[in-house]
């Protein structure tokens, strides 16, 4: 694994094409599903998809391979879509970091399915596409990455760029929401 | 019952998922969730929630793909011929600097010589000397800015400005 990161971390430096072709086939469905996530809009987050492995090769010299990559690659992803956020959509970066606020700016336009309802095929994802964008994007964003991505609270807190206790109370938070938007689906 | 076990249990039940708990924890939640119906309902949520999340699938447009692919090929390659470009010029600097470093007492005892045999203010042989001193950094100025101009150095994209944030 540590080898695996620090060969990672040399191919970056060289700007290897050769590395990227590899790194983009191994986690382009894991990124696309967060950014999804995170910026509740497939289109946006296919944007953010194509521009995070631009910054990827461009700040490779700044990934050292002693942390994941998987991390790395995430919070890369993260900063874009707030930056995108705070600059295109005139939304402050608390906006899209404070649960109270985000809301507004995150959640999928009503009457429209958002990207997790259209792919829902059974029952239970269903409602699991209807409870997911009605949470705020923080807790979205925790949630994938630790039940999807099976990530530690650790990798968790330093994709988020927030405490370790922050991150936990974010996945308590976050799960507990998730369970009352899907009883709430339910009755 | 009291209030205060359910809540126990509410806390358990989602730590279970996020942080794990002790045996101990384990087996008071167990025995709590066999005799409490609601408790045991919320518990089978959680799960169920998070199952169906593990469970939530993407559709991947291969397009988007090979179209990330192709972008950061690219880029790579405009990278690599940034840094060719720039190799030669690095070995200028670290050459340049060091032969400054090694000569600097020499030419600063000839400037003083220089400026004691003219008969030059102390001010003059000096600023004259850090003139001298500046010249290695001028040229990789001039070189960077030609570079610039001529092969695009920084053209297209540098930190901080791609389309999704300029």
């Amino acid at each position: 694994m540590r080898q695996e990161c620090a060969e990672i971390a040399r191919g970056l430096r060289k700007h290897d094409p050769d590395l990227l072709d590899r790194l983009i086939e191994r986690y382009h469905y894991r990124l696309l599903r967060y950014l999804i996530s995170l910026t509740g809009d497939r289109a946006l987050a296919e944007d953010a998809f194509q521009e995070t492995w631009l910054h990827v090769l461009e700040r490779g010299s700044q990934y050292n391979g002693r942390a994941s990559f998987e991390s790395w690659l995430f919070s890369i992803a993260r900063h874009l879509v707030i930056d995108w956020f705070r600059k295109k959509k005139g939304v402050s970066l608390e906006a899209l970091t404070e649960p109270d606020d985000d809301r507004a700016s995150l959640q999928v336009p009503a009457g429209q399915p958002s990207p997790l309802e259209l792919v829902a095929e059974q029952e239970e994802a269903e409602r699991l596409a209807r409870a997911l964008p009605s949470l705020p994007a923080v807790y979205r964003e925790v949630l994938v990455l630790r039940f999807q991505e099976e990530m530690k609270l650790e990798e968790i807190a330093a994709v988020a760029g927030v405490t370790l206790s922050t991150a936990k109370s974010r996945l308590y938070r976050g799960l507990e929401a998730l369970r009352r938007a899907i009883e709430g689906g339910r009755a | 019952m009291s209030r205060d076990t359910h809540e126990r249990a509410g806390r358990l039940i989602n730590r279970r998922h996020i942080e794990g708990l002790s045996p101990a924890e384990r087996q008071w939640l167990d025995a709590h969730l066999e005799s409490c119906g609601v408790c045991a309902e919320r518990a089978h949520l959680t799960t169920e929630a998070i199952a169906s999340l593990r469970a939530v699938a993407v559709p991947v447009n291969p397009a988007v793909v090979s179209m990330a692919k192709a972008r950061a090929r690219m880029r790579a390659v405009e990278l690599r011929r940034r840094d060719e470009r720039l190799r030669p010029l690095w070995i200028a600097c670290v050459f340049s600097c060091l032969i400054m470093l090694l000569t600097t007492p020499y030419f600063w005892r000839a400037f003083e010589w220089v400026g004691q045999a003219m008969r030059l203010p102390a001010l003059v042989w000096q600023a004259g000397f850090l003139l001298w001193w500046s010249v290695p950094a001028t040229v990789a100025a001039i070189a960077l800015l030609w570079l610039e101009r001529s092969g695009g150095l920084f053209n297209g994209r540098h930190e901080g400005a791609g389309p999704l944030e300029g």
